[in-house]
């Protein structure tokens, strides 16, 4: 699977794109040469210049520097996020297509109930009742995504418990964790991929508006929907404040799109050849 | 449908109370009491009557809520019932708008696109989407009003006034949620293109239009369902176009509650988001049933 | 001047470069059947789509079909539409699969028959009804008004059967009709076709792959293998004395499995 992933040029970029975003943000103190809050009213809307990349905002802060360090809550944040609601989605996934029987059930009636109502509106519910703030937006990204990576996993598990080589380990005597680990997980976690890199788009978009409406983070911590809100107030005067955030989510958004589109056509690479066999398979060759 | 409502109010109901730590102190912050003391606390409980068990209370606050009465807003102090209505109806027609828009491109854009398939047509409207769902709706809307408001001042920037004020906020909710709902009508569409009763459409010689007619009437089974089911949502992703737009509707009133932390209203616009949903994914199901022929043969 | 003259064809796939058809030249006559044999694969289909036009776009066809003098590959695709279902008419494979599954059989039916005739909507439905009768499908009215997945695969097959009869044209296209059916009604299906040889003046492309069933329709053969004609003739001259290999193969392979069957009938092999 990996071989006709790196074989697609546009999964590639992607990857490369996303890899980008992630080493800049994690290493933003090394690189930026300003303070993302250091502010300094009497440079405030800067031009872009040889000192100022991407011009100063309306604080005077340098807005390449806070766009970097934007990466860590509105990326970062949203990966720990993501690897949590995965982790317990797919421990919960496991055990329920593992055991099968009476805890199946439940779980499976939990992940009903969950997977009811659309993520958005639950995160925007579980705001308003616990408050505003970043960790609270990321604990209702957990709770929506968790059931759905849960019930993914649950099905990839009962397809490939019921497959002959595990049902052959079994009769030789391997332990149930073994063959978890052997046989199984490397068998979902392409499905896992798949799922995760779409999640990242709606969970990124998600965040930064929340953060946006003034629900995320709070000022002055840098974020890319957090720097759109301040740019609207100025939107009249000085509308170039609100390209650079707007388009560093896009690029990183579509990065995503791509990967997790290359990622389900490298999964099944039948998607590729079933459009090529479809208009001559009724009743001509196939050499 | 029921117990779910009921679970979904409780929950909303349970998490206001556990969150809640001290109401009474909220509700004199707002009304600017300069000294808050434990007398004026106890007044308030007893007005309100949060000194009551929560099942005691929840009951009262359901009952009341199904003769639409959601108490009063801790921060204002006036029926909340009274703010909601006409928020709620504003949002109600900007989304009944915006959804025939979505529905209508969807539709359109899936079927060009189903039948030129893998054609230039097709691939360019492909990309577009793309493009189009990794935008965010609040900064494509703040672009468009910069261009079209501002420079070229065809529209207004906020407000309801009128008809022209619908344009901006519909075009910004098509572009967000076409590019989404298209690819399921595409699909869709493809998928009955290949399938052999087309075939023989075909051979039968009748109209081309006629043959649309049959696939569009197989192909749209599921995505009416799922327009549906994508009408709440949209009535719930509404919050953040009508904070840019100004637009006087339940999201705007909402956020300003959340903001707050005036927790009737919260408690009130949870409740009725959930209703919708529950009740539009019931209609979905009757929708389905009732386009699928062979899906009414099991409730028979 | 024949009914059907084809003359050259080339069926070539533009995707792959792959020739799927290569040079298949036949003529039928008012009235004649033409059986065609082959294995899955031998481009059967696509041939016979390629007369109606029916095939991917990506297909690209060459050569010359002259259908009552009018070569059906130069005409633009709505006057070849007009001559869909009213002067040639098909017959699909998979009744069950041939009908819109949204919608009752009736409308579809009348659709068609609106669209190549003039007649009222009662005179229609006497004139389905009458060939549903028939077909021997029993309840004809009922049947009309149902949906496809209330229906059995063998009573849509004749249906289609009904409406390409009923829209009484001069050349019926059948595509393996018989070979999703069980015996009994592949048994029904084919005294329908005797009858309809009969009593219809109507030219039948049969194709199977199934040499009994070719043996009691049939006039005429054409083998194909492998996208060419490797042998064509009348049925007596083609069935009992083939000269191509291939025929000879699909012959002697059949002679055995009925040899077989009979020995085992008799009681000669333990089965």
């Amino acid at each position: 699977m990996m071989k006709r992933l790196i074989n697609n040029k546009m999964a590639v970029v992607a990857i490369v794109i996303i890899a980008l975003y992630i080493v800049l943000g994690i290493a933003a103190p090394i690189i930026t040469p300003y303070h993302p809050n250091s502010i300094n009213v009497s440079n405030k809307y800067a031009n872009v210049s040889l000192q100022h990349l991407l011009g100063t905002d309306h604080l005077g802060r340098d807005i390449l520097t806070r766009l970097i360090y934007a990466i860590r809550p509105s990326l970062l944040y949203v990966f720990v996020a993501l690897f949590a609601s995965v982790s317990i989605g797919a421990t919960m996934g496991f055990i329920s297509g593992y055991m099968k029987g009476y805890v199946d059930v439940v779980i499976m009636r939990l992940c009903d109930i969950m997977l009811a109502f659309p993520s958005y509106v639950v995160a925007l519910a579980l705001i308003a009742l616990l408050g505003a703030g970043a960790e609270n937006i990321m604990l209702a990204f957990i709770l929506t995504r968790w059931a759905w990576f849960c019930r993914v996993i649950r099905t990839s598990v009962m397809q490939y418990t019921s497959s002959d080589h595990v049902k052959f380990a079994k009769v030789i005597g391997m332990k149930d964790s073994s063959i978890i680990r052997k046989h199984i997980f490397p068998l979902t976690l392409a499905d896992i991929a798949i799922i995760a890199s779409s999640s990242m788009c709606s969970m990124i978009l998600q965040i930064s508006g929340f953060s946006f409406l003034g629900l995320g983070v709070k000022a002055p911590t840098a974020e890319w929907g957090m720097m759109l809100n301040e740019a609207r107030k100025v939107m009249f005067t000085h509308p170039e404040m609100m390209f650079a955030p707007g388009i560093a989510i896009v690029i990183i958004v579509m990065s995503f799109n791509f990967l997790s589109d290359a990622l389900q056509v490298a999964l099944d690479p039948r998607i590729e050849s079933k459009k090529s066999m479809n208009p001559t398979k009724k009743g001509v060759m196939t050499s | 449908m029921f117990p779910l409502l009921l679970a979904v109010s409780f929950i909303t109901f349970g998490l206001t109370y556990l969150t809640n730590e001290n109401p009474a102190v909220a509700i004199l912050h707002a009304q600017g009491a300069p000294n808050i003391t434990p007398q004026l606390i106890d007044e308030i409980n007893a007005q309100y009557g949060f000194n009551q068990p929560l099942l005691i209370q929840y009951w009262q606050w359901l009952v009341q809520a199904i003769h639409l009465d959601f108490g009063t807003s801790y921060i204002t102090g006036d029926s909340v019932a009274g703010r909601i209505a006409p928020a709620f109806f504003n949002t109600l027609k900007l989304t009944v708008v915006a959804s025939t828009a979505i529905i209508f491109t969807s539709i359109t854009l899936g079927v060009v696109s189903a039948y030129t398939a893998g054609r230039l047509p097709d691939r360019i409207i492909r990309s577009l989407a793309f493009f189009l769902t990794a935008l965010p709706s609040y900064w494509v809307a703040s672009m468009f009003i910069i261009y079209f408001s501002v420079k070229l001042n065809l529209l207004p920037t906020s407000g309801l006034n009128g008809v022209e004020s619908y344009i901006l906020p519909v075009t910004v909710v098509t572009l967000s949620y076409a590019g989404i709902y298209f690819r399921n009508v595409r699909s869709s569409m493809v998928e009955q293109l290949n399938k052999d009763y087309v075939l023989y459409l075909k051979a039968c010689g009748v109209q081309s239009s006629t043959v649309m007619l049959h696939v569009l009437r197989n192909a749209l089974q599921v995505a009416v369902s799922i327009f549906c089911m994508s009408i709440p949502m949209i009535m719930a992703g509404m919050v953040v176009i009508e904070y840019i737009f100004a637009w006087p509707g339940l999201g705007q009133l909402s956020l300003k509650a959340i903001l707050e932390q005036d927790f009737p209203v919260i408690q009130a616009y949870v409740l009725i988001v959930a209703v919708l949903f529950i009740v539009f994914n019931t209609l979905a199901d009757v929708i389905n049933a009732w386009l699928n022929p062979r899906l009414r043969e099991v409730h028979e | 001047m024949s009914l059907l003259s084809v003359k050259q064809l080339n069926i070539t796939d533009t995707h792959t470069h792959q020739q799927l058809v290569y040079g298949i030249h036949f003529q039928l006559e008012k009235g004649e059947t033409l059986g065609i044999i082959g294995e899955s694969g031998s481009g059967k289909t696509i041939t016979c789509r390629a007369i109606m036009g029916l095939n991917d776009p990506r297909l690209q066809v060459e050569g010359q079909i002259y259908f009552d003098g009018v070569d059906l590959l130069q005409l633009p695709n709505q006057l070849l539409r007009q001559r869909r279902g009213g002067d040639i008419a098909m017959i699909m494979q998979q009744g069950s699969r041939a009908f819109d599954p949204s919608s009752k059989v009736g409308k579809q039916m009348f659709e068609t028959m609106v669209m190549h005739t003039d007649l009222s909507k009662k005179s229609i439905e006497a004139e389905l009804i009458r060939y549903m009768n028939f077909m021997k499908l029993k309840e004809p009215k009922q049947i009309l008004q149902s949906y496809p997945h209330m229906l059995s695969g063998g009573m849509l097959q004749r249906l289609m059967i009904v409406l390409a009869l009923a829209l009484k044209p001069k050349l019926i296209i059948a595509d393996e009709p018989t070979t999703a059916l069980d015996t009994i009604t592949q048994y029904d299906v084919l005294e329908a076709f005797s009858d309809i040889k009969k009593q219809v003046d109507c030219a039948i492309i049969f194709i199977s792959h199934d040499l009994a069933v070719i043996n009691k329709v049939a006039d005429k053969v054409m083998v194909m293998k492998a996208g060419m004609c490797v042998e064509s003739g009348s049925i007596e001259a083609v069935l009992f004395s083939p000269h191509h290999d291939y025929t000879k193969y699909l012959l002697s392979t059949k002679q055995k499995i009925n040899h077989h069957f009979n020995a085992v009938m008799r009681g000669e092999y333990h089965a």
